[in-house]
């Protein structure tokens, strides 16, 4: 057990917290903070939140100046847009030509934070192995990357840069160049509840997995007796030990046992001692917000990732990536009941409660949580829903964030203009940052060395820089 | 209301359902479909190819081999199956599961149960009552290897049943894919692409051209990707063309999915007017309600595309509308259900589509990495049965179950052959030998209270409720690390098996031979118990009951080091109790479940 001091809570951090979470522990909030203090200057974290599915960035982040308002609406039949008059223009540091956006009027803590300087918008992003215009794709110089409009390609393209198969994401690379800094990499990279991802896996790093709820035991039947006989558990231990089978599938099932004896005690141990930390609100807090607390995983798998930075000391990590994957962004139709209602505030509940906690503990400048998605999705309706894009909308979240701003460029709502494309089907829009470019921004400021990035970003030399400075 | 000619707009789904219950029409008109509920009745398959020659159409050397090939056709090994195999032989005994009868419904056991369609018990989503159905049929009844079939079907054509339409197009699903196990591949596609549960899930109920809306492409494409001819061009036996750069050629472009998007224009429920069917339930009588409903096929409705499409290479005229008389909207519809006709017939036709079902299928039945040639010889049988019919699922799953390399370990790398048990097959397995019933004839499946997963020990797997229609896990999935990861080899199912699965398949073993296995029903607790009767004659003799325990888990892989675990285990409870006996069989259960030797099925 960790002793706490009480005059290092970060007081007004604290009273931000409880504002928005109701009943935060102010014990597990002492301790929490109490290890912040201790290792704060030198603890760093990335949160990988996974849009799964391909988020509708024209109905995020909406077009509001006169123009743009009504070519998105124009575009969009058969979907209710918000009326311009519940759209508030982003203030930018950069001039957009005259061009405004808006979150969605649901997102309101999402819009506090970017006001508050905390979000940052990075607007444009998608696959692309090199620069790419209109005119190159229509005069046939360059080709669409294979993975455009395939949810599993997609997918790992953001996350390892590789097509599906692709074996290794750049948060396990990343972690595997960081393993100098870290005592112990058993719980470098950390996946939270349902559906695994390569992102986590490194050559020398291996993803563990966190449950939802926080469960972590030793596998059943190891510890005491095993229906009344010492003998058989420790024939069970021996079984799942063993190291000379020669099958490969044998051989990787052990493993998979085997990282859980070794590490699963330890995990339980530090998810009993954080057993109170960031509680999930059970009071309607926020306005709009229909959906119980207690039925949003993401503030759950949000509450475990919170739990695992807060036992850091115990798990022997100074530099630690997670990811969580959040489902059903595939609005091919129902975009007000799947995005809006379910989606959005979901998402927006979650951002709210993860900035407020992190501020309680006093990490929100150690931990910087970033959105991704496989494609944004095609500028026109299909009627009730919209199909897969390319070119897409992205959230980077905390203390160590320039926030307030959007990073890249604004385009006109124009299918026949630059920002689109339409040599095969119709328009989606041409991405002006490469993943790589977004993702290299975050893994630097993790730590990785600029030397490195190439190597984990297999084509970041063909772009004029590798950063996008929101970092 | 939501049957005049509108934009898609899937929430009008079920208002719809609930408006049309009366004159819920069946069909387009064009004679061929059936009837839904019914299936495909075996006067509609092609006749059965001749068993093919060598080693395979023979009968098991032991009760070893017969225990091995009933772990891969069954949802495990049971006493009188292996007597069975053992008595009639391979060939045989498959041809009996082909000409056994359909069974029951996963519609009739609700009804059989006492629920009804209007049941809110039925559509209670935190009952387990959907999956519970699921598990007593597959962990009790004899029309196995249709079952079987029917679950690897379902991972190739993926519906989340567990949140689509309330949670009832799961035993829809559970139908669909039975009826059709034993089918061709072709009406598969067919009755697949007219459910209005695969119209919710891939998002073409309403999908219309024009109106200032484009055609969604979520089935263009997926159908496609997924449930067809993938996305690289194969060889027959399943290896990628390559250019002449050495690089793989994709199989279809986005233009072939905005083109094939087209296709799937106007589909709708057919009710009222001119269209009035003979949409039957599960029960006999017109559907009347939306368990019934979505059950029936969709129709094509007038508003289906008339533009000019290609795909695939295949191009379909403009239908001038101008120039047809008044009334034509049979016509047009005619059109629209031949244009769907032709898009299928272009993909089951396809070369790639052969070569990428058998390896899929392989994997769901015998191995995760088959040889090109395994994968030919399915692949061939694919393309012709022996009479000239295509996409026979009866030839086609004899071959993958007697070709040389399911049945001669002679023929198989040791170092690399068999698939490791997903968590449900593991968990209907364990259920099926120790013949786990609530006492009225269910099996729950849960380990805990109501709420825990909705009955089942991964919340990653949840039987007819994948999470995406990219299944629990993909065909390619490889570890990133470790030895098969080393060695290029896939795993798909290791996809679902990280470190929170295996710790919860290990506390649900100890649960459940602690208390036998639970559910939850309407909000009130479930319970099975376990027969150990087919174990306790064993029960008194180590290596006897490690014997028979390995016989029904782990036939077919070298269990040599772990009998000798087993036997000192079992040997250290030397009482002569019924409780010591119990538990003599309870260790030797829990230590073989949670062994390679049994979770990697070979």
């Amino acid at each position: 057990m960790q002793k706490f001091n009480a005059t290092k809570i970060n007081r007004r951090s604290f009273l931000g917290g409880a504002a928005l979470l109701g009943g935060f522990s102010p014990l597990a909030l002492q301790m929490a903070a109490t290890t912040a203090n201790a290792q704060a200057n030198s603890y760093r974290a990335l949160v990988c939140l996974y849009l799964d599915g391909g988020l509708d960035h024209y109905h995020t982040m909406i077009p509001c100046d006169q123009t743009n308002y009504a070519a998105i609406v124009g575009q969009r039949s058969g979907i209710t847009m918000p009326p311009r008059s519940a759209l508030t223009p982003l203030t930018t540091r950069t001039s957009q030509g005259g061009r405004q956006v808006a979150f969605h009027p649901i997102l309101t803590q999402s819009k506090r934070l970017y006001d508050q300087g905390k979000l940052a918008v990075v607007y444009g992003h998608g696959n692309l192995d090199e620069p790419i215009t209109r005119a190159d794709l229509e005069a046939g110089r360059v080709k669409l990357p294979s993975a455009v409009g395939s949810h599993n390609d997609s997918n790992a393209a953001i996350h390892t840069f590789g097509l599906e198969g692709a074996r290794y994401g750049w948060g396990g690379l990343a972690m595997d160049s960081l393993q100098a800094s870290n005592p112990d990499n058993l719980f470098a990279s950390i996946g939270v509840g349902q559906l695994n991802n390569p992102f986590n896996d490194g050559r020398d790093v291996q993803m563990i997995k966190a449950d939802t709820w926080g469960r972590a035991t030793n596998i059943s039947g190891l510890e005491g007796t095993l229906f009344g006989s010492s003998v058989a558990s420790a024939e069970l231990d021996s079984i799942l030990r063993r190291g000379d089978m020669t099958n490969a599938l044998d051989k990787d099932y052990l493993g998979v046992n085997q990282r859980v004896m070794s590490s699963y005690r330890r995990l339980g141990d530090a998810f009993a001692a954080t057993q109170s930390l960031a509680p999930i609100p059970t009071d309607t807090t926020l306005p709009n917000y229909t959906v119980a607390w207690r039925d949003n995983d993401v503030v759950a798998s949000l509450r475990t990732v919170l739990r695992c930075i807060a036992s850091r000391a115990t798990l022997n990590v100074n530099r630690q990536v997670f990811f969580i994957n959040m489902r059903n962004f595939d609005t091919h139709g129902n975009m007000a009941g799947d995005l809006e209602k379910n989606n959005f505030l979901r998402l927006d509940a979650a951002l709210g409660y993860f900035y407020a906690a992190l501020t309680a503990m006093g990490l929100e400048n150690n931990v910087t949580l970033f959105t991704t998605s496989e494609f944004g999705r095609s500028l026109k309706s299909n009627g009730d829903g919209t199909d897969h894009g390319w070119g897409g909308v992205s959230f980077v979240l905390g203390g160590a964030v320039k926030g307030g701003d959007i990073y890249g460029n604004l385009v006109d709502i124009n299918p026949a203009g630059p920002g689109f494309q339409s040599i095969n089907g119709p328009p989606i829009s041409i991405p002006t940052i490469p993943n790589q470019q977004y993702c290299a921004t975050l893994a630097s400021w993790l730590g990785v060395a600029d030397a490195t990035l190439p190597t984990i970003f297999p084509n970041l030399n063909r772009f004029a820089s590798t950063k996008l400075g929101f970092m | 209301m939501c049957v005049s000619i509108a934009p898609k707009v899937r929430v009008a789904l079920f208002l719809c359902a609930t408006a049309i219950l009366s004159s819920c029409g069946g069909g387009g008109g064009d004679g061929s479909s059936q009837v839904a509920g019914q299936g495909i009745t075996a006067g509609s398959s092609p006749p059965a190819p001749p068993p093919p020659p060598g080693p395979s159409a023979d009968k098991p050397a032991t009760r070893v081999d017969a225990a091995r090939f009933l772990n891969q056709a069954t949802f495990g090994a049971t006493g009188a199956d292996i007597d069975r195999v053992m008595s009639v032989g391979y060939a045989a005994w498959i041809d009996e599961q082909f000409a056994m009868p359909r069974g029951r419904t996963f519609r009739n056991w609700y009804l059989e149960d006492g629920a009804n369609s209007n049941s809110a018990e039925y559509f209670d989503p935190n009952s387990d009552r959907e999956s519970a159905a699921w598990f007593t049929r597959v962990t009790r009844e004899p029309d196995q290897l249709r079952l079987r079939m029917a679950w690897a079907l379902s991972q190739i054509f993926v519906v989340n049943g567990g949140t689509l339409m309330g949670g009832t197009a799961q035993p829809v699903w559970m139908d669909l894919t039975a009826d059709n196990a034993f089918g061709t591949y072709r009406n598969m596609l067919e009755k697949v692409t007219f459910s209005p549960v695969m119209g919710n899930m891939l998002s073409y109920l309403w999908n219309q051209d024009g109106n200032g809306a484009i055609p969604d492409q979520n089935y263009a494409r997926e159908i496609m990707q997924l449930f067809s001819i993938g996305l690289w061009q194969l060889n027959q036996d399943g290896t990628p063309k390559l250019d002449s750069a050495g690089n793989r050629i994709p199989t279809y472009s986005q233009a072939d999915v905005v083109g094939l998007s087209s296709v799937f224009t106007g589909l709708a429920l057919a009710t009222g007017g001119d269209r009035k069917g003979t949409c039957i339930g599960y029960n006999g009588k017109p559907a009347q309600g939306e368990p019934d409903y979505i059950a029936c096929e969709l129709s094509v409705w007038p508003w289906t595309s008339t533009k000019a499409k290609s795909f695939l290479g295949v191009s379909i005229a403009a239908l001038d509308v101008s120039k047809l008389p008044a009334n034509s909207e049979g016509t047009i519809q005619a059109q629209g259900r031949k244009n769907i006709g032709i898009a299928l017939d272009t993909l089951a036709s396809h070369s790639n589509t052969p070569p990428f079902i058998a390896r899929n299928l392989i994997q769901r039945f015998t191995t995760s990495n088959p040889s090109p040639a395994y994968i030919r010889r399915v692949a061939d049988k694919f393309v012709d049965n022996g009479n000239g019919v295509r996409g026979d699922f009866k030839a086609v799953l004899k071959q993958i179950l007697l070709d040389p390399e399911a049945r001669d370990s002679a023929q198989q790398d040791k170092t690399i052959y068999g698939k490791l048990r997903e968590p449900l097959l593991a968990q209907v397995h364990y259920s099926r030998v120790l013949r786990a019933s609530d006492g009225k004839g269910n099996v729950w499946a849960g380990s805990g209270g109501c709420k825990i997963y909705h009955g089942v020990i991964s919340e990653l797997e949840r039987p007819y409720a994948a999470p995406s229609v990219f299944n629990y896990y993909r065909p390619g999935f490889s570890p990133a690390s470790g030895e098969a990861a080393k060695r290029n080899l896939v795993v798909p199912e290791m996809q679902i098996t990280d470190t929170v699965a295996v710790m919860d398949w290990a506390t649900y073993v100890k649960q459940t031979l602690d208390r036998g296995g639970t559910g939850c029903s309407g909000g009130a607790r479930r319970q099975n118990s376990f027969d150990y009767s087919e174990l306790l004659p064993f029960a008194d003799n180590a290596t006897l009951l490690a014997d028979e325990v390995l016989l029904r888990f782990a036939a077919g892989s070298d269990t040599s080091a772990l009998r000798s675990s087993l036997i000192r285990a079992i040997q250290s409870v030397s009482g002569t109790t019924s409780t010591d006996r119990i538990n003599r069989i309870k260790i030797a259960v829990m230590l073989t479940l949670l062994s390679p030797e049994y979770r990697v099925q070979r």
